[in-house]
């Protein structure tokens, strides 16, 4: 078969497909049935596993066994050791820096990707969506490479005479490692939520700012960041929340250095103690609800004062 | 700076070239502006008219050339420290703030009291008719009115001079009329210095104080109305502006004359020579007289046709007239006593020497 063939077979399919969706999505049955797979996706993959979790993290555990029965002290043990507390303060701290961290770089990478055009902005679009298509445990190695003792950054800054091996930075097995690896991971859930939304802000208003007096500064505060808020809000709440939650990277790029989803997992599996694991993972959770509420509130007032 | 009939000068382009990669969509181009005055630039798509206007807001920088504001050379200035207003062709209105802090940005840029600022709104908005709408939302606002707030906000901040790209290019010939009328009242109470994009010709003709025909980045000429009507300096003005007979034959001169020869018939062309490289003899269709077969003149040019089509269009009539080596459009007006000719009628058309012209090629 020809490219030409498979083409319009494809796209016949294709429309044939969307016409039956058209029709059907106007019906109130359509809608549910078109809904309906995806509804369930979440329900066994996302909600069934949380309510799972939450029954067990109020079970007793003791003797090395999993009790019947009703308990907080899994929670109370969690935010009275000093070891939990410092753990998750640092898991939010790393979350927060990381976050900030791909704004700042994301917010120009985004910008220059729609208003640079042509091959530098599929440059960044591909330079920012590549390490996607690389396993996360590869990727980490790569910065093993890049970031341990006598890799490539350090002996490259000892070449240069600007570090000596006494005084080199620790860039490995430490916070610094575990936040260059996650922003790293991280950057692509920042850039292109606001590549979008910079799409649908028209380059003439930036340009009416500066006729108007506006410097670069006031052109981001007053028109960019106002306009491309949905976008910027959607890319820092996914980067957070993500961030928050993950393991692989921070596992691999922290050494000893813990974060609760790598504190949840070692007491998952070296330890029989899963209702603790599950209370961690609940207060987890928790946190990142809480900053998704928070975060709505405060976008919402920001809407009703005009995003000025 | 002044010019040579004492006006100041408010804009001066010297030498100005804008390549982009192998393109030179400005090409070496020279021009002022006086102080007060509405120049436009003409010209068809692609002829350069907004990369020469966005140059001068500093949106682009040139190539080669200086670029001069009040006489002071703003070449390397960047955009929000240049004294400009600029309407865009789609308004480019903040969609997220309401008519009054779209007015109100310029102001707060250069740093008015909260009070200054909002008697400066209601006092631009007064101008351009829109009293009562601070409060609006853009968005929800007409063509038209928008197309007023995006002046406003550009007077607001009193700049030196006003650019405007096709500012009525997105409007319905009506509303276009009607605000050709009222901004160039308000450009002319302002005494505001304006540059002005269009490629509609009967805009440039009707709001102009003086008209530059663009064409493939160059200008061609720069003249007031009337006479880049009238004495159209290049076969690319004559043909772009109004409506255009070119009359061909063989152009030559005798005994201090020039003439050009029609298939054996002489017409007198009002020129002082015969270009080196030739020119293009054009009567405007308004010029000429459609007469009776057998009329004779010997004061003015003469030449035989057969009329092909008649389009009666009210207030004149308009002839499409063979002349065999071309058909040329010829326009009477419908004044009483004029006799109609009908399709198929030999006829003579008439028309005076002055108005037979010659623009170089
Ligand atoms: N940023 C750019 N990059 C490359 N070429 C450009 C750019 N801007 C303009 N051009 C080219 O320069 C030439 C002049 O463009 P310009 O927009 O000045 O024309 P214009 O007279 O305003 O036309 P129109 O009446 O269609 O608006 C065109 O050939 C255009 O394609
Ligand atoms: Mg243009």
């Amino acid at each position: 078969m020809t490219r030409q063939e498979s083409e319009t077979t494809f796209g016949r399919v294709n429309e044939r497909l969307s016409s039956v969706l058209r029709k059907y999505s106007d019906t109130q049955f359509g809608k549910y049935a078109l809904i309906g797979p995806t509804l369930f996706v979440v329900a066994v993959l996302m909600i069934f596993p949380t309510i799972i979790l939450l029954s067990y993290s109020f079970n007793p555990y003791d003797q090395g066994a999993i009790q019947a029965g009703s308990t907080l002290a899994h929670y109370v043990r969690a935010f009275t050791t000093t070891l939990y507390q410092d753990t998750l303060v640092r898991t939010i701290k790393i979350a927060v820096i990381v976050t900030i961290i791909d704004f700042v770089l994301g917010f120009p990478l985004a910008y220059a990707a729609v208003r640079k055009g042509g091959w530098m902005g599929k440059l960044i679009v591909i330079a920012t969506l590549a390490p996607l298509t690389i396993d996360l445990v590869v990727r980490s190695f790569g910065w093993f490479i890049l970031l341990n003792g006598t890799g490539v950054i350090n002996s490259t800054l000892m070449e240069l005479g600007l570090v000596t091996r006494g005084n080199a930075p620790q860039l490995l097995f430490n916070e610094t490692g575990i936040i260059i690896g996650l922003s790293h991971v991280m950057l692509p859930f920042m850039v292109f939520p606001i590549i979008n939304v910079m799409h649908t802000i028209p380059h003439d208003l930036e340009e009416a700012a500066q006729n108007l007096g506006a410097n670069r500064l006031t052109v981001f505060t007053r028109i960019l960041v106002p306009l491309a808020l949905p976008g910027i809000s959607a890319g820092i709440l996914i980067t957070f929340v993500v961030s928050l939650a993950s393991y692989v990277t921070p596992a691999l790029l922290g050494g000893g250095v813990r974060v609760i989803p790598v504190v949840i997992t070692e007491t998952f599996t070296s330890t029989s103690n899963w209702p603790f694991a599950s209370a961690l993972s609940m207060i987890l959770v928790g946190v990142a609800l809480l900053v998704i509420i928070a975060y709505q509130r405060v976008l919402k007032e920001m809407e009703g004062v005009g995003g000025v | 700076m002044d010019s040579a009939d004492g006006a100041e000068i408010a804009i001066q382009y010297d030498g100005v070239t804008k390549e982009y990669g192998d393109l030179k969509a400005v090409n070496d181009v020279s021009f002022d502006v006086k102080d007060g005055e509405l120049l436009a630039l003409l010209g068809p798509s692609g002829s350069g008219k907004t990369t020469t206007l966005r140059m001068l807001a500093g949106f682009e920088k040139p190539t080669e050339g200086t670029i001069s504001l009040a006489g002071d050379d703003v070449t390397h200035v960047p955009t929000h420290k240049r004294d400009t207003g600029m309407v865009f062709q789609d308004y480019a209105l903040f969609p997220h703030m309401t008519v009054g802090d779209n007015i109100a940005f310029g102001l707060k840029r250069q740093g008015f009291e909260k009070g200054e600022i909002q008697e400066r709104i209601d006092e631009v908005l007064d101008m351009v008719d829109l009293q009562g709408f601070a409060d609006r939302n853009p968005r929800n606002l007409s063509g038209g009115q928008q197309q007023r707030v995006a002046t406003a906000r550009a007077i607001a901040i009193e700049p030196e001079v006003m650019l405007m790209d096709e500012p009525l290019g997105a409007l319905d010939k009506k509303l276009r009329d009607q605000l050709e009328v009222e901004l160039t009242e308000l450009q002319a109470d302002l005494g505001i210095t304006t540059l002005y994009v269009t490629h509609n010709q009967e805009e440039a003709l009707t709001i102009a104080d003086r008209i530059a025909v663009m064409n493939e980045g160059e200008i061609e000429q720069i003249a007031s109305p009337i006479e880049v009507y009238e004495e159209p300096a290049t076969e690319f003005v004559a043909d772009f502006i109004g409506d255009t007979n070119f009359l061909e034959g063989d152009l030559h001169e005798t005994d201090g004359r020039v003439v050009l020869d029609i298939e054996g018939t002489e017409v007198d062309v009002n020129a002082a020579g015969v270009p080196a490289n030739g020119g293009a003899v054009f009567v405007r269709p308004e010029k000429m007289n459609a007469r009776e077969a057998g009329y004779t003149d010997e004061s003015v040019n003469t030449l035989p046709g057969t009329v092909t089509r008649r389009l009666f269009l009210g207030s004149k009539v308009r002839y499409f007239v063979d002349i065999g080596r071309n058909v040329v459009t010829v326009d009477d007006s419908n004044k009483h006593g004029t006799t109609l000719h009908e399709p198929g009628d030999d006829v003579v058309l008439s028309w005076s020497v002055h108005d037979t012209r010659l623009a170089h090629g």
